[in-house]
This record gives structure tokens, C-alpha cells and sequence, in this order.
């Protein structure tokens, strides 16, 4: 009778809640208070794929479930994104009957790193994807090596993990399963991002705490690894990036599979990859992957682009507390000249923080770059982004501070190819601030 | 020229704070002087910090602590006689475990840290994390904690908590011994710490030395604005 109410409860709450906009975990919050073993107590589909890590959750899931749907299959999954316990309860009753089946052929879940082991404590997913591990919000999950022992947690069993080979921490959670692990990677030589990290924290072994090395950093911390104490190296992957030409889009997995995507930045690439294994590994063949992936661009709205008049105006986002996606934003930027406004005003949603370390774990000397122009900096940290950019050897001619977002327009009105670059919580005081006769053209991501 | 020792920086690396090093160098560059940083990595030769004016450990996961403290011991005995001698020290983040006595971890195992100062670090199961006011002898220090561990019965207190945690003090102060878990960069964040710092440097080498009138940057303007809208969040 428990489990009738919580499944009744949880889908009137969530109409409710499509109707009005909101609430993709509260209507899971309400059955788990009702019946908190519910989970349990449904019958789940055959097949449970559990993707997290610390970059590209919501991007691979997203490509994962675009192949899966285009090979015939009947999909659910958590596409609001929530993606701890509640809301992936309110994934399962949404889409199960009232007597508790789901009925789909596969469940893909974008799961939280810090909270897997609860929700795997309910349902055990038949595949784990593990993507990456890397400094993203510290205010919530301290360093790495802390999310890697919750993740850790998480693993046991028969699970089919599929990890990346170029993360030697991901690596490390090999161990943990008696069931088949299969890589992901990039072959060497095929991406190079231009720079060095900021910070490097693939350099102790996870095995024998020895020192590693990297022959070649691929993208951001990751790369092809070896210890010099142990035998602990980057394994070989059975899906591997072989080519790639990111102004075209063009690349090939295993030497065989052609892909021309709408993907223009490595990471995504990289998550692609990830999704193209995952789905191999459901059984998809190559061929069927690869047609639903190329042309397939993100609905994140990532990269935007408007013309104002003779003017360019392309906005990139970036997540706060998260140096690898600015990064590779400004690497963006650089690439194709111009100038850069900067826009950090709000780190979090609730209130002030003092907390801006991350900042220094984001390559900033990269706007230094001849190719960019000026750099417009704006938002209630504009005193802190000051600061890093001096740090960063920006000279200081280059720099203009704005005394507040509406100084935005002297941006808008002086550059002719501005590269505006902050994250979603900060994206509407950008969009509401563009001139009136900006026209949005197509992006890519 | 000065010879600043950062320990371990292939370990102790996270939360940015290897710039605490660089605004340091920058603020004593400012005044004529001129710094090295000395990285010392765990393969290399025990240090001859006989040429040191401040020897750093930076902020460094829990794990990799234990493997900066093995590397480390072997010279503690000397590290305890400089910081005698009052050579400047800074230990921040989860650092500040490595000055002190003993280190209590989550499953009750007590392993000894270097000794510099007296008191024992806890740790608990779950993190700490949050936003930091705290006084020094009437100067604000703002900064943020991410850490699992509180350092007990320590020595003198470095900072009175004005705002962020609950125990009425935080970190260490002993002559010229900072351990705080306090990220920032703390050093960063705080202008007048940098600079109190960088005078401390200064007076070891010549005590007669006259201090120097600092200018502003703009890390003065973000810390104003810090520290006024954390005092806000304070009294809501």
C-alpha cells in the first residue's frame, strides 16, 4: 500500500510541478518520506547505466540516451538534471506503473559524485561511467582524492564500470569491481590543448603513492600516465579517440567510426567519446552511435553567438568553481581573437562567499595571449578578478574593470569580436544586458 | 636575495595557495627586495634551510599529508630549530595538521607530525567548510576552511572567530609560526597579513630595518568588499 501511495503521490506532484515549472526532486522527496525503500521495491529495467564524475555528467548523458533513442530504444532518465536521490526517484516513478514497473529497455541516470553510494544503496545500476575527476566546487567536494573515496564507495559488486584511461584516479577505482571494466581515452598526439594545467594532481600514484608522469597532457590534468615506481600506467582503451579536427567537428573512434559533430572543445569531445563507449557497450553498433552523434548539438546552450550590426558578440560558458571549463574557454577565445569580458557576480546562489581559490587554479595567463585584446572584467568579484589578472600577467592597460554589470554596454559598444565568458548562474545578467538589436545567430558547442 | 622554500608543492598544491608565495614575493619585490622560491620536492636532497627567510607548506589532501610527513621527518629536527630561531614558517589549509604533535585520524590512529608547535590536529568524518572572519589584535582576517580536522590544546591562537566556525579560535601563532586552515590565499585575500608577513621577514634579517610604507592594489577593494559582506551575512 506504501509503495501505491509514494508512486500516486510522486507523479500528481510532479504534473503539478510541470505545470508550474519547477520540482524535479521534490515529488521524489515526498514518496521517499512516504516509503523510503521505494526504490527497492520497483522493478527496474534490465539495464541501469549510472554516468558520473566531476565534468560532462549532463553532456554525456545526453548524448548516451540521443543513441540509444535513435537505435529503438525506450529510454528514461533524469533529464532535468537532478541527479541525487530525490530526483532520481522522481525519474522512476514518473515513468513506472502504478504497481511499480518501469517500463523502458534502459535507465540512464546522471548521478551525483558525492551522493552515488546513497542512491546505489536502492538500485544497483548493471554499468558505471566514471568520466573524470577533477577540482569542481571544492566548497562542497574538498579535492579529488575525497570524491574518489565516496565514489569509491559506491562500486562493488558485478558492476560493469567503464572508466577513463586518461585520469589515473578514475583508473584507480578499477580494483573495486568483479566485473568487467572496459577504457576510454584519447590516443596520444591527437588532442593538445596548447597549455600546461594550472595544477596537476594525476602526479601521485594512487597505487604505491609514487611519483607519475605524464608523457602527454591530451586535455586539462589528463592525459597518458606512468608511474615511475610501480607498473601502475594508463591502460589501453577499448574505445579510443584516433583522430580529430575540431574546426571541422570530424573525428574517428578506433580508426572506424566517423563522426562529424557540432563539438568544437575537448572536454565535450572527450565526453562524446564516453558516450559513444557507454553506448557500444549497451550493445549499439558503431555505425548507429556514430550517425546519432554527428551533427547532434548540445541543448545546453553552451556557446551562443549574436551579430550587432559589424559586431560579434559569442558567449561561452563557463562554470564557476570549475577551472577546467574556463579553460577551456579561454582557450576558445584565444584561438579565435578578440577581446574577453569576464563576468563573476555571483559564486553562490544563496549568499556571499568569500571563496574564490578556484580563480588560481584557472590558467587566466592565457588572456595575455597577443590575440586577445582587451579584458573586460565585471560583477561583485570584479576586485578578485582584478587581482588574478595581474597575477596572471595581464598587463594592466589591457584590463578594464566595470564599476557594475550595466558597464557591460561600454564592452558591447568598443569590441568587435567579444567573447563574453561566465557561468549559467551569472548567464541571464549578460543576456539582459545584450543591446536590443544583438541577433542571435546558431551555436556550436 | 631571499630564498623562499615551498615544501612539497607536487602535493601540497590545492585551493590556489601556491599564490600566497607569489603576492609574498611581489610585496617584498615592492620594496627593493628580491625572493627565489626554492621548490623542494620529496626526491630531492634533504634542504639546507640555513638560507631560508620563510619556509611554506601549502594546502594538501588528507592522503597526501601522510605522504608530505614521511618525506619531511627526517629533517623535523631541523625545522623545529629554525622555527626556534624564528624563521619565519606559514602552513595553511590542512597543512596547519603537519606543525603540530600528533594528528588524530577518523579511525582513532594517532600518527606523530613534525612537533613544531605543541597540540594535537582531530579529524572528523565529515568536512568543515565555510566562509571565515576572524581578529588578530583588532586586524580582520578573512579567509575560508575546507578541512576535516580543528587543531586542540594548540599554542597561542592565531585569530579570535568572529564568523564561521564554532570554536572561539582559530589556527596557530608562535613567534614567527603561522598554521592556520585558512585558503584564500589567505595571503591573497589579506593585504595587510602579506604585508605583516613580509615586515616579519624583513626584521629577521635586519631588526633595525625601517618598514615600509606599502601602496594599495586592488586586492585592498576586494577585501573590503569582503570582509563588509561577510560582517552583512553575519547579522542577518
Amino acid at each position: 500500500m506504501k509503495k501505491f501511495i509514494a508512486i500516486a503521490v510522486c507523479k500528481l506532484a510532479a504534473f503539478v510541478g510541470r505545470l508550474l515549472g519547477k520540482g524535479s526532486s521534490m515529488p521524489g522527496k515526498l514518496a521517499l518520506r512516504i516509503c523510503p525503500d521505494i526504490l527497492s521495491r520497483l522493478t527496474l529495467p534490465e539495464r541501469i547505466v549510472a554516468v558520473t564524475g566531476s565534468n560532462g555528467k549532463t553532456s554525456t548523458v545526453e548524448m548516451l540516451v540521443r543513441c540509444l533513442t535513435e537505435a529503438g530504444q525506450r529510454v528514461v532518465w533524469n533529464k532535468e538534471g537532478s541527479n541525487q536521490i530525490e530526483g532520481v526517484t522522481t525519474m522512476f516513478l514518473r515513468a513506472c506503473s502504478l504497481s511499480g514497473r518501469v517500463k523502458c529497455d534502459t535507465a540512464v541516470l546522471e548521478s551525483d559524485e558525492q551522493y552515488a553510494r546513497h542512491t546505489f544503496r536502492y538500485i544497483r545500476p548493471t554499468h558505471f561511467m566514471i568520466l573524470n575527476l577533477c577540482r569542481d566546487q571544492l566548497t562542497r567536494n574538498g579535492h579529488p582524492e575525497y570524491v574518489l573515496e565516496r565514489i569509491a564507495a559506491a562500486v562493488g559488486g558485478d558492476i560493469k564500470l567503464i572508466l577513463n584511461a586518461d585520469d589515473p584516479l578514475v583508473y584507480s577505482l578499477a580494483k573495486l569491481t568483479r566485473g568487467e571494466v572496459v577504457y576510454f581515452g584519447v590516443a596520444k598526439g591527437v588532442i593538445n590543448d596548447g597549455f600546461e594545467p594550472m595544477y596537476d594532481d594525476g602526479r601521485v600514484c594512487p597505487e604505491c603513492d609514487g611519483e607519475m608522469s605524464f608523457s602527454e597532457h591530451t586535455y586539462g590534468p589528463f592525459g597518458h600516465w606512468s608511474c615511475h615506481n610501480c607498473e601502475n600506467k594508463r591502460p589501453t582503451p577499448k574505445y579510443e579517440l584516433t583522430s580529430l579536427d575540431l574546426e571541422s567537428g570530424r573525428m574517428e573512434i578506433n580508426s572506424s567510426a566517423e563522426i562529424s559533430s557540432a563539438i568544437r572543445t575537448p572536454f565535450s569531445v572527450s565526453n562524446l567519446l564516453a558516450a559513444f563507449a557507454a553506448a557500444s557497450e549497451l550493445g549499439l553498433d558503431g555505425k548507429t552511435s556514430a550517425k546519432a552523434l554527428s551533427g547532434y548539438a548540445l541543448k545546453s546552450g553552451r556557446l551562443r553567438t549574436w551579430k550587432n550590426g559589424d559586431k560579434n558578440i559569442t558567449f561561452l560558458t563557463a562554470k564557476h568553481e570549475n577551472s577546467v571549463s574556463y579553460d577551456q574557454s579561454f582557450a576558445a577565445a584565444v584561438k579565435r581573437g578578440g577581446d574577453v569580458l569576464v563576468i563573476v557576480d555571483a559564486v553562490s546562489r544563496k549568499y556571499f562567499t568569500g571563496e574564490t581559490s578556484w580563480l588560481y587554479d584557472i590558467n587566466f595567463s592565457l588572456l595575455a595571449s597577443e590575440r586577445i585584446g582587451r579584458v573586460y572584467l565585471a560583477g561583485a568579484y570584479v576586485n578578485d578578478l582584478a587581482m588574478r589578472s595581474e597575477l596572471a600577467g595581464i598587463p594592466k592597460e589591457k584590463t578594464v574593470l566595470l564599476d557594475s554589470l550595466d558597464g557591460m554596454s561600454r564592452a558591447f559598444e568598443e569590441s568587435s569580436e567579444l567573447y563574453v565568458i561566465t557561468c549559467f548562474a551569472d548567464r541571464d545578467k549578460f543576456l539582459s544586458r545584450l543591446p536590443e538589436t544583438a541577433k542571435e545567430g546558431q551555436g556550436v558547442c | 636575495m631571499l630564498k623562499l622554500y615551498y615544501i612539497c608543492p607536487e602535493l601540497g598544491n590545492l585551493y590556489g595557495d601556491r599564490f600566497n608565495l607569489t603576492v609574498l614575493a611581489s610585496a617584498l619585490a615592492e620594496v627593493g627586495v628580491e625572493t627565489e622560491t626554492v621548490e623542494w620536492r620529496r626526491s630531492d636532497p634533504e634542504p639546507d634551510l640555513s638560507d631560508a627567510a620563510l619556509v611554506y607548506f601549502g594546502p594538501v589532501t588528507e592522503h597526501r599529508l601522510e605522504i608530505m610527513l614521511d618525506a619531511v621527518r627526517p629533517f623535523a629536527d631541523k625545522l623545529r630549530a629554525e622555527a626556534e630561531g624564528g624563521l619565519p614558517m606559514l602552513f595553511t589549509g590542512a597543512a596547519a595538521e603537519l606543525a603540530v604533535e600528533e594528528i588524530v585520524k577518523t579511525d582513532g590512529t594517532v600518527i606523530p607530525a613534525l612537533g613544531i608547535v605543541k597540540g594535537r590536529a582531530v579529524r572528523r568524518e565529515n568536512r568543515r567548510v565555510g566562509d571565515y572572519l576572524g581578529d588578530m589584535d583588532g586586524r580582520i582576517v578573512a579567509g575560508f576552511v575546507n578541512c576535516q580536522s580543528h587543531v586542540e590544546e594548540g599554542e597561542l591562537p592565531a585569530f579570535e572567530t568572529v564568523f564561521g566556525i564554532p570554536e572561539k579560535t582559530e589556527g596557530i601563532l608562535k613567534g614567527n609560526l603561522l598554521a592556520t586552515y585558512l585558503t584564500g590565499p589567505v595571503l591573497v585575500r589579506n593585504p595587510w597579513l602579506r604585508r605583516e608577513l613580509a615586515e616579519r621577514i624583513l626584521k629577521r634579517i635586519d631588526p633595525n630595518a625601517e618598514m615600509p610604507t606599502w601602496s594599495e592594489d586592488s586586492s585592498d577593494r576586494g577585501y573590503e568588499v569582503t570582509v563588509n559582506e561577510l560582517k552583512k551575512r553575519m547579522q542577518k
